[in-house]
């Protein structure tokens, strides 16, 4: 065993999130991937649970996933996955390099301003039978995102290259995509198509929610 | 096709002298950036104060929102959703404040803007999610009630309950923000991405003649006057909120070039 190695120890932390959320499923995608341990509780998110006195008590503007490690807390997206990744195992997910981390967070924000607005509505309207409004629409904007993002990254392993936080949002579009049925608009797109696989046949894609769970409103912890 | 970086430095060979900009020992070797943006676009002033905290000269373009440029043929060849702002560098370009702001971090002077401690981080991160969903929404409400409508449309009229509205859905943010400075200098503690962040919601509130809002927090007005008063994180010797526009430069759609001095 090298000489100065410091093995990080063992993490156990508590995540309250939904399962039709894709936020959540990225926090469960990146505890995997940093090897942290996280039991969960859900959040009726589409029952009101975020706006009950006790929850905005701990979230003030009712934002989730929330995240609990012993004394310390935070919640909304980017603070989680943030604090996974420097208390988790392994080295930082985002790129040294200036010009793929500014690529993988342009990916980022386009896929929660442009796409997954969208996908949440196809969430609720196929799977919770909520209204979505126009899912056509909906439909048609993430296809034209999708056509976009599988140029991008043709020749890429990843879509910057290495696998980092870009991977970690996309991942969760397109398994919610596959949840509601849409998943031809991952596999009709050649690259696309071949990174799904790649991100599914790493350990961390397991732990996502299945459709049942989903349905169910059921999350299953990170082991 | 026009391209919208054709000017300044970039109009000019990658190899002329004047593409590196200012001399100086502790000049690194970068070119000059181009910025594509519009004044009274948030998310373009956070990119500009980005820069001139870490030490990056950039040269401002007018990319003109209120004639919805960001929707041109010309700007969606270079941002293919209309993201803004842009931002290159010789062959590089990128769209978008969160992959501007980092790229130019990961090209500027000084220490890294955002935390190394876990817990640090990840309330500089959640503040600059408060930020963009609960205060951004409404100062750009704001922005174009009472000035961008106006410079898009001559016959423009601002709405009233709209701004009652932004106003009072900023109350509980404001409350919030000023809590969160009671005792810490900067957001976090430390000067971060946050400090950007809530310098532009606080700066466009001001010269909006929002400052009512801010009257009852102190914390807030305290915090601001060290911003206005804060020296470049990269090191070097200016101001980086100087290079913030005016309301009379917003409308007169005129954005500042991030100059460093010497290195």
């Amino acid at each position: 065993m090298p000489f100065f190695r410091k093995k990080k120890k063992e993490l156990r932390m508590t995540m309250r999130g939904f399962p039709g959320d894709a936020n959540t499923c990225k926090c469960l995608l990146m505890a995997a991937e940093k090897k942290v341990k996280l039991d969960v509780e859900v959040l009726d998110v589409l029952g009101g649970a975020c706006d009950q006195k006790a929850y905005r008590a701990i979230s003030p503007f009712g934002k989730y996933p929330y995240l609990e490690e012993g004394d310390y807390s935070t919640t909304s997206i980017n603070a989680v996955l943030s604090f996974l990744d420097v208390r988790g195992q392994g080295g930082l997910m985002n790129p040294p390099k200036a010009q793929l981390f500014g690529q993988q967070n342009y990916w980022g924000q386009v896929s929660r301003k442009l796409c997954e607005p969208a996908v949440e509505r196809l969430v609720k309207a196929s799977i919770y039978g909520t209204e979505g409004g126009d899912l056509d629409t909906a439909k048609a904007q993430i296809a034209n995102v999708l056509d976009k993002l599988n140029t991008f990254i043709d020749n890429k392993e990843y879509i910057v290259g290495e696998y980092s936080f870009a991977d970690v949002h996309w991942t969760a579009v397109a398994h919610m995509l596959t949840l509601v049925g849409e998943q031809d608009m991952i596999s009709s797109r050649s690259n696309l198509n071949a990174w799904f696989d790649r991100v599914k046949a790493r350990s961390s894609y397991v732990g996502l929610p299945s459709l049942d769970d989903v349905k169910n409103k059921q999350l299953r912890s990170v082991a | 096709m026009a391209d919208l970086f054709h000017y300044g430095s970039a109009a000019k060979a990658l190899d002329a002298d004047d593409r590196y900009g200012s001399d100086g020992e502790m000049k690194k070797t970068q070119y000059i950036m181009q910025l594509l943006g519009f004044p009274g676009d948030v998310d373009t002033l956070k990119c500009l104060l980005t820069a001139a905290e870490k030490g990056i000269e950039v040269e401002s373009g007018i990319l003109d929102m209120t004639k919805d440029e960001q929707d041109s043929a010309d700007y969606r060849a270079i941002s293919p959703f209309g993201l803004t702002p842009a931002l290159k560098e010789a062959y590089y370009t990128i769209a978008g404040e969160s992959g501007v702001a980092v790229f130019i971090e990961g090209r500027g002077l000084g220490n890294r803007l955002a935390p190394r401690n876990a817990a640090v981080l990840a309330t500089e991160m959640y503040w600059m999610e408060v930020g963009k969903e609960e205060v951004q929404p409404h100062v750009e409400a704001l922005m174009t009630q009472k000035v961008c409508g106006q410079m898009a449309d001559p016959s423009f009229a601002s709405d009233d309950a709209a701004i009652n509205a932004a106003r009072e859905a900023l109350a509980d943010s404001l409350d919030a923000f000023d809590d969160q400075l009671q005792s810490n200098e900067f957001v976090v503690g430390q000067y971060s991405y946050a400090d950007i962040h809530w310098t532009i919601y606080i700066h466009l509130l001001t010269i909006l003649g929002e400052g009512v809002l801010l009257a009852k927090h102190s914390n807030i007005r305290a915090w601001f006057e060290r911003i206005k008063a804060h020296k470049s994180f990269s090191g070097q010797d200016i101001i980086s909120y100087d290079f913030l526009p005016t309301l009379d430069e917003i409308k007169a759609k005129i954005m500042k070039d991030v100059e460093c001095g010497e290195f």
